[in-house]
């Protein structure tokens, strides 16, 4: 059995967190509104019928899959940067969800998370 | 969440595995593999199975040649570099089993099967989970500055214990069996486990690892040290306005070889190679060497000589004070003495002094350097058998010493000195070489002005040495060695001598090793002779002076003990002293019956009187020999056989005797070895008076070498002879007519005391042993 070569390029280098599932992250904006939160997840080329909204205490995660579909064009790859298959994302906002309303909306590749925690 | 199965396209790992929740980067080159890629990657998920290969070697796996558990991963990144390779980074997702080979063309699809490790929490699982971060704390440690400080990090923040093995097993990278053990492995605490050896393992290594490292660290720390210690000691050297000591040496050497007196020849030698001295570093093994060589050229004594006390009345004087009588060779040395006095550049003469042990011949050259006022040495030959010993090693060779000789006349500290070349009768020899040979160069007074010592690879002239070598026999010296020296014998001496050399030397010698003063203890010529005639039987003195000695420190005792009385010793007490007497001398046998006649030996130890005995064998035919008689001396008897019946007519045999019996000669003592051809005459005459019946006279000893017809030739060794005969109480000597000079070197006593008859035939020497057939014979002597 040949022993492997030591070098750090061999490594397997851990993913996003060290406690996070094997998938890989959208990135997101936060910004404040006069009735809650508004979250922004960057997840081009996704399926909103993919997607899935959790809320637990003051976590929001937003889960999902996305799969490639440009195979009718393309006979084989070059090459790949985008990151398919199973994606998480949670975020921690400083109050309870819980009972906050949420409503999603898909636009240009963004999905925008509205949560409404005042005025009910 | 998978329950159910799978079928993946398959890329086998050569020599990896890859964990779940891993990232990693992979080359991929095969046709199959490209293919299995390209199709996952048309995929909408991008996954693909990955597995190791059992074996690298081999290219198109089947499922006997993959592990049967994997990892399911997802593509994250791709990129072609070329046309027949990818680059992948890929991420494992999950623990899969490999259930079937779904098809192989053109790529190699796998029925997959999730194999997911139960979450167990028991306190085993949490104290191996503690284990291993501590083990991981420490290896991390160790390999630090290698493993990056994020690792750390990371691993320190990994809750998941199944997260941290997978992590830690990339992290060191394992073998592949092992890693695909953890992989493997069917509960977290198995994981754990596995993980735990080998971290400690991984720790042992780099424990020794970081040992070996530091050991040559100190080790370089500590030459380096030394080195720049060095460089300061020079620096206050030259401050101080001193020279550093391989310099300081050299000079010292140099003002030496200024200094010295050299012949001109080695002085350019030497030059040169002080020379090469100065250019070599100290720490070379050749400065050493030719330092050493420098040294002993400048300690030769090459044109020392220490100049010759040529009065030759003194030095008479000094060598009759060491040694009584040895006129011979005391002329010979004071001979020398005058003609060295006429021409200070004769050549020195070579002598070897021939002679029984302890006849006084190495303490005769001390006396003879003493003589004529040079240095005195001494060498002992014996045993050796090294050519080299004699003549040196070349220096190249490791060790290299110069010869014994050269050694010696380096002792001596002058070019003239007396050598002394002890025992060269006892040279070895054997496949190292000859050193008799070599010999033959440093004695040859021709060649040894030019001696070429193979160290010194300088002629050094030995001309001026006076060399004298001594023997107990000459047999063993090769006879050209032989033929470079001239003999002086020293022959042994006489009871008389013996008594005197006791009286002179002996005795007061003892009795300053033994703290007697002369008056303490008084050793008459009575006791001496009774030591010499019962104690000892020898040529030289050495047994005598045990003797005396041993009587000596009796004496001592007794003073010792108390005080007591000077002492005379008296003969009868030597008894006491020294045990019964252990020789009887042959005494002389009175009244011979016919075909018996009293022989004369030469032995080493000096003289022996031997009576050969004939009978007759009534019935039997021949010659019998017995007593240990060697070729010489068996066909000795038979010449004197074939002389008597010869001449059976004229001496009276009737010749019934001859054919009808044989003979049985015999010589005693039975068990010593005897050869030579000096015992000739006494087998005839002891043949004539068996044959003709008539006794021979008992008081009569004879010695000489019989030929067929009758001549009597000379023998070697009549002085010990003649003693040996005296002792017996012999009063008649037949000798042979040639031997007569011999007979100055007898002491006066003993020439006064025996007669000697001289004889040319063997008729008159019959005439002169059996009176009874001298009458007989009258008629046939001639002249």
């Amino acid at each position: 059995m040949s022993k492997k070569p030591r070098h750090p390029s061999s490594f397997m280098l851990p993913i996003a967190g060290p406690n996070s599932d094997p998938v890989w992250q959208p990135v997101a904006d936060v910004y404040r509104t006069l009735t809650g939160w508004l979250v922004k997840f960057e997840l081009a080329g996704v399926d909103p019928g993919d997607v899935e909204i959790s809320v637990e205490n003051t976590r929001l995660t937003v889960t999902g899959m996305r799969r490639d579909w440009t195979f009718e064009e393309v006979c084989s790859h070059y090459s790949m940067e985008i990151a398919y298959n199973r994606f998480e994302r949670s975020l921690e906002l400083p109050c309870n969800l819980e009972r906050a309303h949420l409503d999603l909306e898909y636009r240009n590749g963004i999905l925008l998370v509205r949560v409404t925690t005042k005025g009910e | 969440m998978h329950d159910h199965t799978k079928v993946l396209p398959l890329l086998p790992l050569k020599n990896s595995v890859l964990f779940p929740h891993l990232l990693m980067p992979l080359s991929v080159g095969r046709p199959t593999s490209l293919a299995a890629v390209d199709a996952a990657l048309s995929t909408e998920e991008k996954e693909i199975v990955i597995a190791a290969q059992r074996d690298a070697a081999v290219e198109v796996p089947g499922m006997a040649d993959l592990y049967s558990v994997g990892t399911r991963a997802v593509i994250k990144r791709m990129s072609r570099p070329s046309e027949s390779a990818m680059e992948l980074i890929v991420l494992g997702t999950e623990r899969v089993m490999l259930l079937r080979l779904d098809s192989t063309d053109p790529y190699l699809k796998v029925e997959v099967q999730p194999l997911a490790l139960p979450a167990e929490e028991s306190p085993e699982v949490e104290a191996l989970h503690h284990e291993v971060m501590e083990l991981a704390a420490k290896a991390i440690g160790l390999a630090q500055p290698q493993a990056p400080a994020e690792m750390s990090r990371v691993m320190m923040s990994t809750e998941d214990p199944l997260r941290l093995c997978y992590l830690l097993a990339s992290m060191f990278s394992l073998e592949i069996d092992k890693e695909q053990a953890l992989l493997e492995a069917a509960t977290r605490a198995d994981a754990l486990r596995l993980t735990h050896s080998f971290l400690a393992h991984e720790i042992q290594v780099l424990e020794i690892r970081n040992k070996i490292a530091s050991t040559a660290q100190s080790e370089m720390g500590k030459e380096q040290r030394e080195y720049l210690l060095r460089q300061q000691l020079r620096a206050i050297q030259q401050e101080l306005g001193e020279k550093n000591p391989e310099q300081a040496e050299v000079d010292m050497l140099k003002e030496r070889l200024e200094k010295a007196d050299l012949p001109d020849e080695i002085r350019k030698e030497t030059e040169r190679e002080l020379s090469r001295l100065e250019k070599l570093p100290s720490a070379s093994p050749e400065h050493h060497v030719i330092r050493t060589y420098l040294e002993f050229v400048l300690e030769l004594p090459w044109r020392v000589h220490t100049d010759d006390q040529l009065d030759i009345a003194q030095a008479r004087k000094v060598l009759d004070e060491d040694h009584y009588n040895l006129k011979e060779v005391k002329e010979r040395i004071l001979e020398q003495l005058g003609v060295l006095k006429l021409n200070p550049q004769a050549k020195a003469p070579i002598l070897c002094f021939v002679g029984p042990p302890g006849t006084g011949k190495t303490s005769l050259g001390q006396s003879i350097a003493r003589a004529i006022g040079r240095k005195f040495e001494r060498m002992s030959l014996g045993g050796m058998h090294d050519e080299a010993e004699l003549r040196g090693h070349r220096r190249t060779y490791i060790g290299a010493m110069p010869g014994r000789l050269i050694q010696a006349i380096r002792r001596a500290g002058a070019n003239n000195p007396v050598l002394m070349l002890d025992e060269v009768d006892k040279l070895g020899r054997d496949f190292r070489g000859d050193p008799a040979a070599a010999l033959l160069e440093v004695l040859d007074p021709e060649q040894n002005k030019t001696f070429r010592d193979n160290y010194l690879d300088l002629p050094f002239d030995l001309s001026k040495v006076l060399f004298i070598t001594t023997a107990n026999t000459l047999d063993t010296i090769p006879r050209p060695l032989l033929d470079r020296m001239e003999m002086l014998r020293l022959p042994g001496y006489s009871e008389e001598e013996k008594l005197i050399i006791a009286r002179r030397y002996l005795i007061p010698r003892q009795l300053k090793e033994t703290g007697l003063t002369a008056e303490q203890c008084v050793i008459g010529d009575d006791v001496v002779s009774r030591i010499i005639t019962g104690y000892t039987r020898e040529a030289g003195l050495r047994q005598l002076e045990r003797g005396i000695g041993r009587v000596a420190r009796k004496v001592a005792l007794r003073f010792a003990e108390g005080p007591s009385e000077p002492v005379t010793v008296h003969p009868d007490e030597l008894a006491d002293m020294l045990g019964p007497e252990r020789f009887f001398p042959e005494k002389m046998r009175r009244d011979l019956a016919p075909g018996v006649a009293t022989g004369l030996a030469w032995t080493e130890t000096g003289g022996d009187v031997l009576y050969v005995e004939a009978t007759l064998l009534p019935e039997s035919k021949g010659l019998t020999l017995t007593g240990q008689l060697g070729d010489v001396m068996q066909e000795s008897a038979k010449t004197a056989q074939s002389y008597i019946w010869s001449h059976a007519e004229a001496l009276g045999i009737d010749r019934a005797l001859l054919k009808d019996a044989g003979v049985h000669i015999h010589v005693p003592a039975g068990a010593i070895p005897k050869d030579g051809p000096s015992a000739g005459i006494t087998m005839a005459v002891t043949l004539a008076s068996l044959y003709t019946k008539q006794p021979v006279r008992s008081d009569t000893a004879m010695t000489g070498e019989v030929t067929l017809t009758g001549l009597v030739l000379p023998i070697g060794g009549l002085k010990e002879k003649v003693l040996a005969a005296r002792r017996a109480g012999i009063k008649r000597v037949i000798v042979p007519k040639p031997n007569q000079t011999d007979l100055r070197e007898l002491p006066e006593e003993v020439r006064s005391e025996i007669e000697f008859i001289f004889v040319e035939r063997v008729e008159e020497v019959i005439s002169a042993a059996v009176p009874a057939l001298a009458e007989r014979l009258s008629p046939v002597k001639v002249g």
